[in-house]
């Protein structure tokens, strides 16, 4: 019987509604599990010294400077963008409704490139949903249950993500399952990669919205006789470090209440 | 023993060996994490055998895939497996002194681990790591005349009141 229900799920994904249904058991154990950890860093958070606070905020007061400053050139970069666009005939969304979600700190399988979010179906959240954090594309949801859900990471085998070059627009794909790095597949070897280019998510998938930043090029192996190269990525979401990642909903425009990406300049 | 006692001792056993499952823990330890479950499991299927049977491994199983996001079955297989050779043998082991008893356990995670294996290996591109994958064996068998004696007196405490 386990090992008909093993070969439903890995064939026919035939299980997703039993395993949301049990999902709504082992979230109690879950949650209180993770009640320590996220309890621990919210010890560390309140026992801070004076002056780390002051020293934190004094950082994030200038980041947040040095962000407003560029969001201001970007916000007349996007409506010149919108012209020239409108000019050519085609149109480009911008801007996704987001929804910001916690981290269940719990273990899944060893090595498994998994993570439990605090979010479930009851807030929206759907399967192939793509999860980014502030860095770069994190991941896509695999399982939902009512109250939690999980995510795979990019960095695991299964996981295929559409992606070009920022530089020059050469698309290629992205693949998980080397170790903390992704590699691209089917690169030919005479294509103008180069170390340190970034690469953004292309969209052409469909799953996943145009331009987040996947990662930056770490290596190009070009080996003679062998038709692709092998390119190495390094990932610009923190997947082993990130606490908070935000959910997208790619065909929603953003609502004014959860509007994160909308910037709200003219406010001030 | 009122059953309904008893049946509280079980469930809040299988909580915790859950709990302690799902805890995070740092990198180089995660691999050497006992089977809580496992063990957990062997204890009361040597036990209570007429209570605890192949139906609870299955649904402690099942519990466990959906909380470690595993193929689903994967660990419903390995517990019910490893519940049925306990309960086959229940009398010959319950009359073993515990060190001996660690031992049995001890192979008794082997196969558990074995089957884990097999599934991730076969069936997942995620492939399981041949060296890290067996340490569970080590640590269970540490621990299990501990776990013994603590379920054991869980159990009686149970029972006489």
């Amino acid at each position: 019987m386990a090992a008909a229900l093993l070969i439903a799920d890995q064939r026919y994904r035939a299980t997703e509604a039993l395993r949301s249904a049990i999902s709504v058991l082992a979230y109690p154990i879950q949650y209180v599990v993770s009640l320590p950890v996220n309890g621990g860093r919210m010890l560390m958070e309140s026992v801070a010294t004076r002056k780390e606070m002051m020293a934190d905020n004094e950082r994030l007061r200038a980041q947040n400077l040095l962000l407003k400053t560029r969001l201001q050139k970007f916000a007349a970069l996007e409506t010149e963008n919108m012209r020239l666009r409108e000019l050519l005939e085609s149109s480009i969304e911008v801007g996704e409704r987001a929804l910001v979600a916690d981290l269940l700190g719990v273990e899944t399988e060893p090595s498994s490139n998994q993570v439990v979010l605090n979010k479930g179906t009851r807030h929206g959240v759907y399967l192939g949903q793509p999860v980014v954090d502030s860095d770069g594309v994190t991941g896509q949801i695999t399982h939902v249950g009512p109250f939690t859900s999980t995510a795979m990471l990019i960095t695991n085998p299964k996981h295929a993500l559409p992606v070009q070059v920022n530089r020059n627009g050469i698309r290629a794909i992205a693949t998980g399952g080397d170790g903390d790095a992704l590699s691209l597949s089917f690169v030919p070897t005479n294509a103008d990669i180069r170390v340190g280019d970034l690469l953004i998510s292309s969209g052409l998938g469909g799953r996943f919205p145009a331009g987040y930043p996947v990662g930056e090029v770490k290596q190009v192996l070009r080996t003679p006789g062998v038709p692709f190269a092998k390119v190495t990525v390094m990932p610009s979401a923190r997947l082993a470090r990130t606490q908070q990642v935000l959910l997208l909903w790619p065909e929603e425009k953003p609502r004014s209440v959860a509007g994160l990406n909308r910037p709200a300049i003219n406010a001030e | 023993m009122t059953s309904s006692s008893r049946g509280w001792v079980i469930a809040a056993t299988f909580l915790i060996a859950l709990m302690l499952t799902a805890l995070p823990l740092p990198p180089w330890a995660a691999p050497w994490r006992p089977a809580w479950v496992a063990m957990v499991l062997i204890y009361w299927n040597l036990a209570l055998p007429e209570h605890v049977g192949l139906v609870v491994a299955f649904a402690i199983g099942l519990l466990l895939d959906v909380m470690l996001s595993a193929p689903m079955g994967q660990n419903a297989l390995a517990l019910t497996t490893v519940s049925f050779v306990t309960i086959a043998n229940h009398q010959r082991f319950r009359l073993y002194p515990v060190g001996q008893q660690a031992i049995i356990v001890g192979l008794l995670i082997l196969l558990h681990q074995l089957l884990t294996f097999l599934v991730r290996q076969l069936l997942t591109l995620q492939k399981p790591d041949p060296v890290n994958h067996w340490f569970p064996v080590i640590t269970s068998t540490l621990l299990w005349p501990w776990l013994f004696i603590l379920l054991r007196d869980l159990r009686r405490r149970a029972q006489s009141s």
